[in-house]
This record gives C-alpha cells, structure tokens and sequence, in this order.
C-alpha cells in the first residue's frame, strides 16, 4: 500500500515540473549571482584608487618628504593610492561639495584633512597621512638617540614592511562563503513548499482529490507519510545539484567534509519538510496564502541567519541569542560553518541535534492538527 | 471599468498574503536599516579584540598593550581554544592575538617572531587591526635595531602615536539620519521588488487565467484599454505599498524624511516602484504557471539586490559585477539613493545626474510595459 | 430488506445557519435512492457527513450496522465516493488515475488490474487510457472522475451531482452506468436538481430542502401526495375575459396559471378531466390552438411543497 502510494506520488511529482524545475532553477541561479557580486570582493584588496585634492599653497612645497609621498602614491603604477588634483583650496571646497573628491588635504601649520563624512576612502587617506607623521617622528627620534644609525641605513627598514603576526585562523573562511552558508539553508527550508503542496493533495478540506483519499480505506498518515518522503527525496536531490554545481562548477571550497555536509543538509531537509507540514495543519487557509506564509517565514528565518546581510546574524547572537537556537537556516549555516572553521564536531553535532529535535516538534505539533480528522467545513 | 472592477474583487482576496508579506518586509526593513552597525568607517569605531600573552609582563609587551588598548577595546577572555573560537563566531571579538614565549627577547635581539592571530575573515577591524600592529611593530624593530632599550622604544612609541593629523568636517550640519535612510531605502529594492512583484504578478495571474483570457479577448474592450485598466488597479496597490514604506520611514526617522534629501528618497523610491510594477506586470502576463511564479520572483527580488548592491554596499562590489549590474534597474535606483545620501547643496549641477537615473528608471518602465503589450498580443494568437 | 445506511436526527450549523435540521432517512440495500433538492438545500453536507469528512453537531450515522468515524476503513473499503468536482491527479494518466485510487483499496496487483479495466470499460474511456486529464473534454473527465470513485466495486456508492455540465452524451453514458452498477448489487444514494433524472434512475425519491426531509418515497408515492394528478394546457385562438371564471367552474379544476393566450389547468384526480374541457370548449365554441394533458413532475411536488421551483 505504502509502496503503492509512493510510486504513484513519484509520478506526480516528477510529472510537475513547474514545481521540482524551479524549485531547483532558483538556488542555482542566485548561487551564480551570488558568485558573479563576491566574486570580487573576497579578494579584499581591490579597490579604485581614491579622488583626493592637494591645495597646492606655499607650506605645501615646504613639505618635501610629504610632497613626494603624494606624488609617489600617485604614480600610475599597481600602488596606486590617489588620484590627485593641486588647486586651490576654493576650488577643493567645489569639489567636495560636490562629491567628485573623497576629501582634500591642506597643509598649514600641520597637515589637515578635510572631509565630508567619514567612510572607506577617507580611511585610507588618514592612514596614509598618518603613517607619514608617525615616520617622520620616528626619524626624529632615531636621530636623536642615535644619528650614527641613520648612516647604518636604519631607516630603510622602515621602507620594508615586515610581517610581524601570522594569522592561524583555520581556513581563509570569508564573507562569501558564509553567504552561500545561508543560500544552502535557505535552500533546504524550501522543501517546506513540497510539503504544503503535498499535504494539500491528501487533505479534505483542501482539495478534492484529498476527500477522494479520505474516504478511502487506507489510514490518512500512510498516504501522507508517503507523499512527504517522496518530496522530501526529490528535494534532498535538489540540494545535493546545488552543492554539485557549488563545488564543481563555481569552485566553493566547502572544506573536506563531504559525509557531514550530507548528513547536514539531509537533516536540514526534513527541518524544511517539517515547516511546511506544520504551515500546513495549523492554518485551514487556500494553498496560496499557505505557499505565502511559508515563503515569508522561510525568508525571515534566512534573513536572521544572514542570507541578504551577514551581521544580522551576529546582531541576532548578541542581542537574541534564542532565536539563534531555534532558528532551522541559523543551524545548518552554523553547522556548515563550524565544519569549516572548527577542529571538532562539536558544533556540528550540536546543530544537527537541533534540527532533529526542531523537526521531532514540528511533527508533533502538526500530528496533534493532524488528529482532527473531520473538518467543520469542506 | 469592468476590467478595473473585476481586479479589486481579485485584490480582495489576496489580501491576506499581501498582508503577510508587507508585515514580513517591513520587519526586514527595519531590522536592516538597523543593523548597519559594523560599518565601512572603522577608523571611529574601535573593534574588539583579546590577548593572550605567553611572555613575561616586559616593558614591551606594555608597550604593545598600551598601543592596542588606544586603538581598541580590550576583552578579558579565558584561555580556552573553542571559546575564542565562539567568541569570533559570535563576534563578541573582532581579533584575537597570542603573543608567543620570550617574544620580548627574540624580537629585541633583532630576530622577527611571530604574534598568532586569529580574526574574522574580510572584517575591516580586524584588517585594520593588523596594518596598526604591524606598523607599531616595524617602528619598534628600527628603534631596536637603532639601539634603543624598551623603556627607550616606550617612550619613543607613545611619542610617535600622538602624530595624528588634524581632520577637518565640513558640512557636519548634515542631518546625521540620511544614511540610515539611504541604507533603509537601499534594502528597500529588494522589499519592493519582492513585494510588487509577487502582488502583482499573482493578482494578474489570476486575473490572466486562461478562460478569463479567452472571455477578455473575445470582449469589445481593446488589448490596450483592459491592460491600461488593469494599470491603474495595480498602480493602486504599488501606490499603497509605497505607502506604508514613506510612514515606516517617518516612523523611523522623523522628520529628516521632510529634508530635501528626504524628500529625494520618497521620490526616487516611488520611481522604482512603478517600475516594479512593471516588472510583476510582465512576469503576471508571461508566466503561466503559479510555482514558476514564486521562483522567479525570487531570482528577480533576491537576485538583482545582491547584484546591484542593495544588501552588500556597491562600493565594495567589484567593477565588473557593477558593470552587469547597470542593465538592471535596481541599479539605477540604488545608485541615486547613494548620490542623494551623499548630496549637501541644492543645485542644478547636483541635481542633475539624480534626474538623468530617474528618467533610465522611466525608460525601463516604459520599455516592460511595452514589452508587456507586445507579449499579450502575439499570445492572443495562440491561446 | 436491510438498511444500509441509517441516518438519525442529524443537526449540522454553519455559526447560526443550519445546514442539517433533524435530518432522518434511510436506505435499503440494492436501492438507488435520489437525493433531490435545489442549490444549497443540503445535499452535499448530507453525504459529507454520512462519509465523516465533515463534522456534524447532533444525531447518528450508521452505515452497514457500523457507526460511521474517519477509522470506520471497514466501512470504507466497501463504499464508492463520486464527488461534485472532479478530482484527479493532473499529472497522472486515466488509467494511472484509476489506477491509482482502487490501489487505496484493493491492495491485489492483479484484481486491481482487472477491476480499472473494468472500470475503464463501464464508463467508456477505453480510447483514452493513457491521456492525461488536461486533454480530456469536461464530459469524459466526469466520467473518469466516476471511474476514480467505483473502480473498487463498492457495495455502496454515493454520487454528489455527477452529471452537472455534462453533454448529453455523457449524461447517459453516466446513468448508464449506474444502473449497470445497481443491477450488479450496489446500492446508490444519488444527489441532483435534475429531476428528469431522478424520475428516470431512481426507486425512490428524498427530497430535501433547508436541510429537512420534506418527503420521501416513490416518484407514484411523491406524485400522490399532492393534489394535482393532471396538467393541461390549452392555447387559445383569442382570449376573452370570462375564459378564466368559466374553466375555475368545471369539475376538478384547482387552478389555473394565465400567461398570454396559454392556461394552464391543474385538475385534481377524476376521470376525463382533459375529455370534459375539450367537451366544454367546443360546448362555448372556444377556439384553441393546442392542447395537451401532462402528468405531475416532481417538480410540482417540489413547487406544492415548498411554494418555489427545483432549479432557480
């Protein structure tokens, strides 16, 4: 009988194809995009180099070391900083306004930056300015303990930038790799769709195909029991494309954790599955606004776990930690996470603990809606 | 003005899925226009970080405490493994060092040890955070190498770090909101997009199902006008949602929303909205099928946000992904909230470049309703 | 004989509004027994809640001496559902379908072959087994969705408006059917507004209005509970005023409906009712166009019942 329904569930499902090719057309598609917009960002060095105006007066020319440096952060080579332009300071003033350069420097009696708000590029131009000032006090002060050193040709060192500190971090884990972390979360709550769809095959008082089984002979859980392991098989092969084309076609290094990261998003699949069971019992709402309420929730659980910004996670771990707990995507973005990041399981464990027990309460609460078996209204 | 009629009876009854998505988006909303906390101006904020130090309290190591504790927030944590690695997880810390065994000795005799660190990847403060350490520590290493005993390169290091130069803000009248603002409106291409195109592209599904098609079709009333009705029933929609984004606006910021710059947002985002209209209008009269529907408008929403730089700033997204992004619309919207954010005087040169992406919006608007004329045609052939 | 089913003072409210009012019937074993009644009356409820898909507030269902509960699979496995929709699956052939309903009864793979072709046989869908539904015109998908519901051959079958929008020859293809399935030893409850069809299938009549029965019996039993056993209508050549008060005159006549040049004259039951007005008119030198002498329908009963026509 289970075999039965099974196969002919089979059919209906792999005979949608609306559903299972969107269903899978999307993450893969939005793990492109995601790939196409981080694609430089993780290499983290790359920025254009910086609009900045010099006021080009008198103490300006004075200042020799500091107008070599300008000039040599300005050469159109790789290294290159600035942009510069030498005006006059009304003019610099125009320009600032408006917003064709980051900020201008004036010398006076000290080097001043002038700026309009403070962000990346202004950063940059302090820094620089800075570590010119903290040179040319560190010459005073190696002159004036030691002149003989100058000659030694002490202050070379301080041309080469020796790297004092050695970052031991397990894995160069970056921001984007977190960012497919929550796409696959999100990807695996998705299989709450199948469910609703299924349920409302078998429910009488959503379609008319589900009076036709409930009047039927075979206890209700079967038919449903069977419905959902063939969605949720057909989803869990749906995430495993996904991680396919993750790792062979866009190279994302996951780390080589294979059996955990199966074991994790099978897990994270019934979590899903498990969602849109009980969207499907705890409301007697058209399948629309069931479709809609389960989008909105699986979308708010990614939008906490960090899918669309990453600190919204940690904001979410500072201030409501508990939300973190019960949050499906937080545990299998964490759990994928942690598998990259950490020596032990611990972790990792822990989250697919969580989504078990998530998934138990799921179907518990939906069996105790499930129970009802006749309706107050068809 | 049966066409329109018979659209608000279908709007009715979604109202209930409307409503949970605008509830839903909202919330996403705010929540990001509020999250923006870690962000690209790390110089004023200092990151958080913790130590472990392996050597003798030396002078040195003082004096590489007392640099870190200028430039930072110093956390006490407890020597474990796992819960500095938690403690980064969570971002309680930014970056964390482990200063090695005789670290002071070797580093004085002119050999170059290593501090382990551990940080949170490709976060600014933690970035920062090492350019300030290793700049502090090649300093010390010509002092030392100068001669200079610890106490020395102490004094000497205290005295180089007041060098600061002077930064001068103008404009700081600016009202201090705008930013936010311009962060929440930037979240917003994706509220809307997501928003407008699943009302309107299910209400038109509805409304295009294949019989009423037929019976529109085979009716007096032209392609156009049924259309055009239809416009104005989802113009209704849009208009409210807009809305309801103007007042959470108000509620969030107040009376900056009533500043010219404010007033830009209003308007550039309520460009953006019909032009997302535009968009559901399209996908509801191309797209047969109701999944179909729920996917690509997660492409569309999701996909174009990130692209265009709703979520993750544009001026972190690379050249190319910008130069892609320019063909979507979002782009256009996003860049001029951050032209308008950036905006201090009034004038026609600044207004200018403000006006040139409204009418690319308009240009894309026009262009889906176009297409949408042309796609209901050639299918009125073929139902 | 037996009871098959036995209702027992069902009371059903939606809020305020009762669906069921006491309602209270049985059915025998080898009946095909007709629900009648127009939109809204209760029919559908009636079997919702004489399957267990709906709740009800008071009263008893039995059905085969069993109490009636969702569990009752007993029971189940020997009834046949026929909805008022259709309800198949989309992606799913005729036969996987039929198929695949029967096999929520009958767990043989062999029998159950037998059965959908039998199935498929009976309400002549033999050309179209392996189309999909979608390619199916709305007469043939009716009789697949028949053919989703009897497959089983079930002893009792309950069929909800099964031939509401159908073309003719589907019509009789359904009813067909039906009584092919009776004379093989189902019993039937059939539920409709058309009552050319009840008087044409069933062996006896329920008819049900506000959620009460408001008679019961055979279609000669129903007819005898009213007083009018004869309709004849005459169209006259001209009309005059004292036509109306003449005829109200003659033996047996209860009343008559005027519309135009046409009466029409319900008689009570008496001998040569339609003799004597043809008498009485060539008498009076009444020239007419037509006339003719009906029976009752049901739809007299219903209109004499309740004061309003079947179908509104």
């Amino acid at each position: 009988m289970f075999k039965h329904i099974f196969n002919y569930q089979f059919k209906t499902l792999v005979r949608s194809k609306e559903m299972w090719f969107w269903s899978l057309i999307f993450p893969l598609v939005l793990a492109t995009f995601f790939n196409l917009a981080f694609s430089n960002m993780s290499s983290g060095t790359s920025f254009s180099s910086v609009n900045i105006a010099v006021v080009n007066n008198e103490e300006f020319q004075q200042e020799n070391h500091f107008k070599e440096l300008i000039e040599q952060l300005s050469q159109d080579n790789d290294d290159k900083i600035f942009n510069v332009k030498y005006i006059d300071e009304k003019e610099a003033q125009d320009l600032l306004k408006n917003n064709e350069i980051s900020g201008y420097i004036i010398v006076q009696d000290n080097i001043n930056l002038v700026f309009k708000n403070v962000g990346f590029n202004q950063t940059i131009v302090k820094s620089v300015v800075d570590s010119y000032y903290q040179t040319m006090s560190v010459m005073k002060n190696v002159y004036k303990h030691n002149p003989e050193a100058i000659k030694d040709g002490v202050l070379e060192l301080l041309g080469e930038k020796h790297n004092f500190l050695k970052d031991t971090s397990n894995n160069d884990v970056d921001v984007m790799v977190s960012y497919f972390y929550a796409l696959i979360a999100m990807v695996c709550l998705y299989g709450a769709n199948f469910s609703v769809f299924m349920v409302s095959q078998s429910e009488a008082n959503l379609s008319k195909k589900g009076a036709r089984t409930s009047v039927a002979p075979t206890h209700k859980f079967k038919v449903i029991a069977a419905s959902l392991l063939i969605a949720l098989i057909i989803h869990y092969l749906e995430v495993l494309l996904l991680l396919a084309y993750l790792t062979f076609v866009l190279g994302i290094n996951f780390g080589n954790q294979i059996i955990p990261i199966l074991i994790l998003t099978f897990f994270g699949c019934i979590a899903g599955s498990t969602l849109g069971i009980i969207v499907s019992y705890t409301n007697r709402k058209k399948e629309e606004v069931k479709i809609a309420i389960t989008m909105s929730i699986i979308m708010f659980l990614s939008f906490l776990s960090g899918l669309m910004i990453f600190n919204i996670k940690y904001l979410v771990a500072q201030h409501v930690p508990i939300l973190g707990y019960i949050n499906p995507a937080t545990m299998i973005s964490d759990a994928l996470y942690s598998l990259y990041y950490y020596e032990t399981y611990e972790q990792f464990i822990f989250n697919v603990v969580s989504l078990i027990i998530f998934s138990v309460i799921m179907i518990i609460i939906s069996y105790m809606f499930m129970r009802r078996k006749k309706y107050d209204s068809i | 003005m049966t066409v329109f009629k018979n659209y608000l009876k279908i709007v009715k009854q979604f109202i209930p899925t409307m409503l949970i998505y605008i509830v839903i988006f909202s919330v996403f909303a705010v929540l990001a226009s509020s999250s923006n906390q870690e962000s690209t101006d790390f110089a004023m904020t200092k990151p958080n970080i913790a130590i472990i130090n392996n050597d003798s309290e030396t002078v040195f190591i003082n004096t590489i405490l007392y640099y870190l504790d200028e430039n930072s927030n110093i956390i006490e944590i407890e020597n474990d493994i796992n819960k500095i690695k938690d403690a980064l997880y969570y971002n309680e810390i930014n970056f964390f060092l482990e200063i090695p065994e005789n670290f002071t000795r070797d580093f004085m005799k002119g050999n170059e040890p290593q501090i382990k660190t551990k940080k949170i990847p490709n976060s600014y403060s933690s970035i920062y955070m090492e350019m300030l350490l290793n700049r502090m520590l090649n300093i010390s290493k010509v002092y030392a190498k100068a001669g200079m005993t610890e106490e020395q390169i102490q004094v000497s290091i205290k005295e180089d770090l007041t060098q600061e130069s002077d930064v001068i803000m103008i404009d700081s009248n600016a009202p201090s909101k705008i930013r936010q603002i311009s962060t929440f409106y930037n979240f917003t291409n994706y509220t809307f997009l997501a928003l407008s195109v699943s009302i309107v592209a299910m209400v038109m599904h509805a409304f295009t199902s294949l019989k009423i098609k037929r019976r529109n079709y085979i009716s007096s009333t032209s392609i156009k006008n049924i259309n055009s009705q239809l416009f104005m029933g989802n113009f209704i929609v849009i208009s409210l949602i807009w809305l309801i984004f103007a007042v959470i606006a108000f509620a969030m910021y107040g009376k900056d929303i009533f500043s010219t710059q404010g007033i830009l947002f209003l308007i550039n985002s309520f460009i953006f909205c019909i032009t997302t209209l535009s968009i559901g209008f399209l996908l509801g009269i191309t797209i047969r099928s109701k999944e179909a529907i729920n996917g690509i408008i997660n492409i569309v929403a999701l996909g174009s946000s990130f692209l265009a730089g709703a979520f993750v700033p544009q001026e972190l997204l690379g050249d190319f992904v910008l130069s892609i992004a320019r063909v979507l619309p979002s782009y256009w919207f996003i860049v001029n909230n951050n032209i308008i954010a950036d905006l201090s005087v009034m004038s026609f040169n600044n207004l200018q470049p403000i006006i040139f992406n409204i009418f690319i919006l308009v240009g894309y608007t026009i262009l889906f309703f176009v297409l949408t004329n042309v796609i209901t045609k050639l299918r009125q052939k073929s139902i | 004989m037996k009871n098959v089913i036995e209702v027992k003072k069902i009371t059903k409210k939606y809020g305020e509004f009762k669906a069921l009012d006491n309602l209270q019937f049985n059915v025998e074993e080898g009946e095909i027994v007709g629900l009648l009644g127009p939109n809204g009356s209760g029919k559908s409820t009636s079997i919702n809640c004489m399957l267990s898909l709906l709740k009800f507030d008071k009263g008893s269902i039995k059905i085969f001496d069993k109490e009636m509960t969702p569990e009752s699979y007993e029971t189940k496995s020997k009834i046949g559902v026929i909805f008022q929709d259709v309800a198949v699956f989309e992606e799913l052939k005729v036969y996987e379908n039929i198929d695949y309903f029967c096999g929520l009864y009958i767990k043989d793979k062999h029998v159950r072959e037998e059965y959908v072709e039998e199935a498929i046989k009976l309400v002549g869908l033999n050309e179209f087994k392996n189309h999909l539904p979608k390619q199916l015109s709305g007469g043939l998908l009716r009789r697949l969705n028949i053919a989703c519901g009897i497959a089983h051959k079930p002893s009792l079958i309950f069929l909800d408006e099964p031939t509401v929008a159908v073309d003719p020859q589907s019509r009789n293809n359904i009813l067909e059917g039906i009584k092919k399935l009776n004379k093989s030893g189902a019993t039937i409850i059939y539920t409709t507004h058309y009552m050319e069809e009840v008087e044409q299938l069933c062996d006896r009549i329920l008819i049900i209005d506000k959620g009460k029965i408001i008679a019961n019996g055979t279609k000669e039993e129903l007819k005898g509970i009213i007083d009018i056993a004869e309709k004849v209508t005459v169209e006259f050549e001209e009309l005059e005023k004292d036509y109306i008060d003449k005829i109200k005159k003659q033996r047996n006549v209860l009343d008559i409906d005027s519309k135009n040049n046409t009466f029409k004259i319900s008689y009570k039951k008496g001998k040569n009712n339609l003799v004597n007005l043809i008498n009485f008119l060539s008498d009076e030198k009444i020239k007419y166009n037509k006339i003719y002498s009906e029976l009752p329908t049901l739809n007299d009963v219903f209109l004499e019942l309740t004061g309003k026509e079947l179908r509104d």
